[in-house]
């Protein structure tokens, strides 16, 4: 993943200055893919970031997920917001260790992001520290696990494996 | 019923009470994805699924004859669907409508998606299809309605 940092001439260039003159150390980068800037802090200083963010015009939360990455024994955090008036999109990422993955909320930034918490929470077991009220949204109750991580087992694939498997055979 | 099922019927009374009970289906309609909205097409007047004594949307499960269980059944409705199955009088049917809930169709490889309703209920047909036309319904309506026609109910009765 080989993402430049926002050229000169990219409308999103003053915004990336401005990010960097404000949070200084916190960014350890600042990308730019298809007009979204992406900024990349450690976990402890997203709500930080969003704030500031949010103090730049950027009033809607549009996401947030999380990304599974086995190799590097890690888990990642975006959180996707968008300014209404400049049509700006900004990503912010952090990543967790896996085996500890602790993050600080954002609710108290964006209320929206209260589901979208609970969502990673359920699939991932992103923990979102200071969370109100992290319980399950759209699992079953009885449900084990964390389904969207990589090494999850599916226990249907267990049971039977995918016929397509014969077909080459 | 409590004659029903200790004493078979002298033919011509089973032909004539079957004959009835077929034509005159009450149908719980158990919606739950895109199969949905075919299963809605049915019974439109182009499909028109009333022509063959099928009575959509009764008032309550307690006056279904059929549940037709039309779409995607993840774990979390299992549930829900049991309950209002167990609220139907007997003799009840169950038709599986589209592939999701004949099998889980194309989330197999889904964590939420139940392998097919028969896990659960009893599934008197199997309409196939992603999601299967509306022609493909008044097809198994009609096969339902066959099976309704030859079966004995004290036999029906007495099992369940």
């Amino acid at each position: 993943m080989s993402l430049e940092a926002p050229a000169e001439t990219s409308p999103l260039a003053p915004l990336a200055t401005e990010l960097r003159a404000t949070l200084g150390d916190a960014i350890l980068e600042i990308s730019e893919n298809w007009g979204h800037l992406i900024v990349r802090v450690p976990p402890d200083k997203r709500p930080e970031t969003l704030a500031v963010l949010k103090a730049l015009g950027f009033d809607f939360y549009n996401f947030a997920c999380g990304v599974d990455w086995p190799d590097e024994n890690e888990l990642e955090v975006f959180d996707n917001v968008y300014a209404t008036k400049t049509q700006a999109r900004v990503t912010v990422k952090c990543r967790v260790p896996r085996d500890d993955p602790k993050v600080p909320t954002a609710t108290g930034v964006y209320g929206g992001s209260d589901w979208h918490e609970r969502e990673a929470w359920e699939l991932f077991g992103i923990v979102f520290v200071g969370h109100p009220r992290l319980r399950r949204l759209l699992l079953a109750d009885w449900q084990e696990g964390f389904p969207m991580r990589k090494d999850e087992v599916l226990r249907a694939r267990v049971e039977k494996p995918w016929p397509g498997e014969f077909f080459e055979a | 019923m409590a004659l029903l099922d200790q004493v078979e019927l002298p033919k011509p009374l089973k032909f004539t009470l079957n004959w009835g009970r077929k034509y005159s289906l009450w149908t719980l309609q158990f919606g739950l994805a895109c199969c949905a909205i075919e299963m809605a097409a049915s019974m439109m007047p182009r499909h028109d699924i009333m022509r063959f004594g099928v009575i959509p949307f009764p008032a309550s499960p307690r006056q279904a004859d059929v549940m037709i269980v039309a779409g995607t059944c993840v774990d979390k409705m299992i549930p829900s669907i049991i309950r209002v199955w167990e609220q139907m009088p007997e003799p009840k049917y169950a038709i599986s409508f589209g592939s999701c809930s004949n099998s889980g169709g194309p989330y197999w490889d889904s964590y939420s998606v139940a392998k097919g309703i028969d896990q659960y209920l009893p599934i008197d047909v199997y309409v196939p299809g992603c999601p299967p036309r509306p022609e493909a319904l008044l097809d198994g309506i009609m096969k339902l309605q066959d099976r309704i026609q030859h079966e004995s109910l004290k036999e029906r009765l007495s099992v369940s």
